[in-house]
């Protein structure tokens, strides 16, 4: 039974195409980006602590970097992922919102039917 | 249940919680020794401790479990038990059986005083 | 009955209700999913609510705490693996909780997690030890009501009301792919679990032994069990459905325990935000007392020690040791930097796999006419039992195969 469980699960982690394994990556580090574009937004309206600022930013490119290692060499989410971090911490909202939008683009791409 | 009722060993007295006389837990019943009298088999005493897991565990289980915690085993005669309801209830104190040895070892580690 | 007593003791389980697992999955099912996961909280709260009256009517007619029944029941093989599982199991929840509240002192003071750690380990042993029980389980119980502040912002910002009282209709979104199903068959599980940890009915039937219940304290572990967890429930259900409102648009998949405040800050300006950091860090701080105190009493019951915090720290000794040594533990596990929502995932997926071996016994002896007497379940009480055992059984077989086919609901 235990056998039967464990070819199921090879067979369809070998099904999974090279590009669509970079999508939950890809997903992690949307929301992430997202997430840092709230707290700026959220920070220049004066609504935030500075320590929540500062831990929240931190945390958000922590989170970007530490899944942007994990993608496929010549991933179109690489680039992406780096110029997000060569963003200033407290860089205005635009900025990265543009780049959530360009990762949803490449999501949307990759999503199964 | 009194003493001299008759019991179900498996599901009536094995793996049931000991209290002293003073309401204190003192340990499991683990095992039990048996005697045979007026053909009949008769509970002769509780036994508690890890020593007693032997049989009741496979033997690495049992060996592992005796590298960590020792082998001992204590006896609690059947005539210091007052009832067996949902736990054994002694008519003596943890000490009289020598169940508390564990515990006043363990208690010499914890300072006294902050505690409401 | 004593009034204030009953109000106390479900406004202490409204305020307990809410740990880090059920902060993260909610605010993740509601930005992914919308409200179409309200009814498996629905859901997972009526199990708890069954499970823990049973403990807790267990505790006052029997006088047994769970472990002691769990060994009897179960014998000693099965019995010692359900100790072993269980001890994993809380002390990754417990490791979770501690990181918690670590990254929520940090956003709140900006002083470094790893102090934080330690000032949190430091506060939770100083509770148990100088706290006598019920005021241990009061006084986060109590704070922990802060967290109303998510049902406050969700009120402020006007959601859809009939749409998030059409969740609680049992549902799967229209038009996912296979991935999609199984992602939400993942968080279905997940919810489950996290809501129905087993070291909430460890905790709370060795409560009512601490508090020596007796028969007349049967309607108030009812009414709490009933009340304070539904509207416990409902703040995990305010959290999900104010992420739905709020995340789901701006594309947020919260996936930092420090996210959700974010909730009450954008209706409620600063002061919803540190409101909701408070509330978050008690209702935290009180589970990882919870599931530090549940594995003492597991190890203490199991082996037959003194135990309970009715006694001083000194009178048992054997209890206090473990209860700290667990607690340093778990603070080793924070220490060595793992990210606490993996913790978090960890704790949920070895948690539903122990559930079935933790209430097996609970239904056993809720039934047995020997101990419970007059007070054993009706056939109201069995069945909702035996249903929700399927239940979990059922979780517990999907649990690990979802779990890698979504990566820990990433993908």
């Amino acid at each position: 039974m235990k056998a039967a469980i464990l070819l199921v699960l090879a067979c369809l982690g070998a099904c999974s195409s090279g590009r669509q394994a970079d999508l939950p990556a890809i997903k992690q580090i949307r929301s992430a980006a997202a997430e840092w574009a709230l707290v700026n937004r959220e920070a220049a309206r004066g609504r935030l602590t500075a320590p929540y600022a500062i831990g929240m930013r931190k945390a958000v490119r922590e989170e970007i970097a530490t899944q942007a290692h994990t993608l496929r060499p010549g991933s179109p989410a690489a680039p992406i992922a780096a110029a997000l971090l060569a963003l200033p911490d407290d860089t205005a909202p635009d900025p990265i919102a543009r780049r959530v939008a360009r990762l949803r683009q490449i999501e949307a791409a990759l999503e199964p039917a | 249940m009194s003493p001299r009722d008759r019991i179900q060993l498996v599901g009536g007295l094995l793996d049931l919680p000991i209290l002293d006389i003073e309401g204190r837990y003192c340990g499991i019943v683990d095992d039990v020794e048996l005697e045979e009298a007026d053909d009949e088999l008769r509970v002769k005493a509780l036994l508690v401790g890890p020593g007693a897991y032997r049989g009741r565990l496979p033997a690495w289980a049992f060996n592992l479990l005796c590298r960590v915690a020792g082998a001992r085993i204590t006896r609690v005669p059947w005539d210091a038990i007052e009832r067996v309801t949902g736990a054994v209830v002694l008519t003596v104190s943890a000490a009289t059986c020598g169940l508390h040895r564990s515990e006043d070892k363990a208690r010499r580690l914890i300072p006294r005083g902050g505690a409401m | 009955m004593n009034l204030l007593e009953i109000t106390l003791g479900i406004m202490t389980a409204v305020g307990g209700f809410v740990d880090i697992s059920e902060l993260v999955f909610a605010a993740q099912a509601g930005s992914n999913y919308g409200y179409a996961l309200i009814w498996v909280f629905a859901l997972a709260t009526i199990g708890i609510m069954v499970m823990s009256e049973m403990s807790g009517r267990i505790a006052a007619v029997a006088k047994q705490p769970v472990f002691n029944l769990i060994r009897h029941r179960l014998g000693l093989k099965l019995g010692l693996v359900t100790l072993i599982a269980s001890l994993v199991s809380n002390l990754i929840t417990c490791a979770a909780e501690i990181g918690g509240t670590a990254i929520i002192l940090h956003l709140l003071t900006g002083a470094p997690m790893l102090l934080m750690a330690v000032a949190m380990l430091a506060v939770l042993i100083a509770t148990i030890w100088i706290l006598p029980f019920k005021w241990i389980e009061r006084a986060y119980g109590l704070l922990g009501l802060v967290m109303i502040v998510f049902a406050v912002a969700l009120v402020k910002i006007n959601p859809p009301w009939g749409a998030i009282a059409a969740g609680f209709v049992p549902q799967v979104p229209p038009g996912l792919s296979t991935g999609g199903m199984i992602r939400f068959a993942y968080f279905g599980v997940a919810i489950i679990s996290a809501v129905m940890f087993p070291y909430e009915v460890y905790f709370y039937s060795s409560g009512g032994i601490e508090e020596k219940w007796g028969f007349k304290d049967l309607p108030i572990n009812r009414l709490t069990c009933i009340v304070g967890f539904a509207l416990g429930s409902l703040l995990s259900i305010s959290i999900l459905s104010g992420s739905a409102q709020l995340f789901a648009p701006l594309h947020v998949d919260p996936q930092l325990p420090g996210s959700a405040a974010l909730q009450a800050e954008l209706p409620m300006g600063r002061t919803g935000l540190v409101l909701a950091l408070l509330g978050m860090l008690f209702a935290v701080a009180g589970a990882a007392i919870e599931t530090c105190l549940a594995n003492a009493y597991s190890l203490a019951q199991f082996f037959g020690w003194e135990w309970g915090r009715h006694r001083k720290p000194w009178e048992a000794p054997r209890f206090t040791i473990a209860w700290i040594l667990l607690f340093l533990l778990a603070f080793a596990i924070v220490a060595t930097g793992v990210d606490v929502m993996r913790l978090v995932e960890y704790a949920v997926l070895f948690s539903v796999l122990v559930l079935p071996l933790t209430y097996l016994p609970l239904l056993l002896l809720a039934s047995d006419r020997h101990f419970m007497r007059a007070h054993r379940n009706g056939m109201l009480a069995n069945g909702l039992g035996w249903l929700y055992f399927v239940v979990i059984v059922a979780a517990a077989v999907a649990a690990v195969p979802l779990f890698l086919l979504t990566s820990g609901g990433q993908g």
